[in-house]
């Protein structure tokens, strides 16, 4: 369970606040309304087929980049199951993209 | 920093922790760990939502579910269904959320649409212990302008 920050060190320039800021804005972001989003497929199908394993890749990424505008959903079969592992990538003002395999 | 692609936050006000809002926290989290989901989920103690007439109240991100009146036997539930399998848990649901055809977000709800908060707006968001938290909700954001 993350938020026991009470060793948090002194800030003394507003630079370092700005960048803690940025970095816990990319913590919460599964809170926010994000623009992009992420969709895997976690139905039978997709569990069988790796699909977690394509999660925690995003989510190690999506980490290791420090994006703050991205959200993981987890999604049901969407009957393409032959295709699974799928992850879909929604951008405002592009139609869904979805990527198989 | 770490990327979890779901939060459940429980309340942890007055009126959700004398209804057991910390032994749901303790069985969220046995199960979550259990379903080896640790890596995926964050478990969040927040402050009051002010709907105390509905706790102990647990709410979901990103789909913004917000559940009622939950117990641990719920919080099992929840885990097993909710975040392993990506079903909602219907019948935890608050009872403005079930007469809607979909079920709203958080911040849809005819309760919360209503509400222009001010100096409340980040309880029930955020863990009101950890300052970076507020610091995401821009907390001492006025020191940049001295």
């Amino acid at each position: 369970m993350t938020g026991d920050k009470n060793n948090m060190p002194k800030l003394t320039n507003p630079d370092e606040l700005k960048k803690l800021r940025e970095m816990a804005i990319a913590e919460i972001s599964a809170r926010h309304e994000c623009t992009y989003r992420i969709i895997i497929g976690l139905g039978t199908c997709g569990i069988a087929a790796g699909g977690r394993k394509i999660m925690e890749a995003a989510m190690e990424e999506i980490a290791r980049c420090g994006l703050k505008d991205v959200s993981i959903e987890t999604t049901g079969c969407i009957g393409m199951c032959q295709n699974e592992p799928l992850m879909d990538i929604v951008r405002p003002g592009e139609p869904r993209v979805t990527y198989g395999n | 920093m770490a990327c979890f692609r779901s939060h459940v936050l429980v309340c942890g006000g007055t009126g959700c922790i004398s209804g057991g809002s910390a032994q749901i926290i303790e069985t969220l989290l046995k199960n979550i760990k259990a379903n080896f989901l640790e890596k995926e989920i964050d478990v969040i103690q927040t402050g009051c939502h002010g709907m105390c007439e509905a706790g102990p109240i647990v709410v979901i991100y990103p789909e913004g579910t917000f559940y009622t009146h939950v117990n641990t036997e719920d919080a099992k539930e929840i885990v097993a269904e909710h975040l392993l399998k990506g079903r909602i848990v219907k019948r935890l649901l608050q009872k403005e959320s079930l007469t809607a055809q979909m079920v709203p977000h958080y911040r849809d709800l005819p309760f919360y649409r209503k509400q222009v908060r001010i100096a409340l707006r980040n309880c029930g968001y955020i863990n009101p212990d950890s300052l970076d938290e507020y610091i995401a909700m821009d907390g001492y954001q006025a020191w940049l302008k001295l």
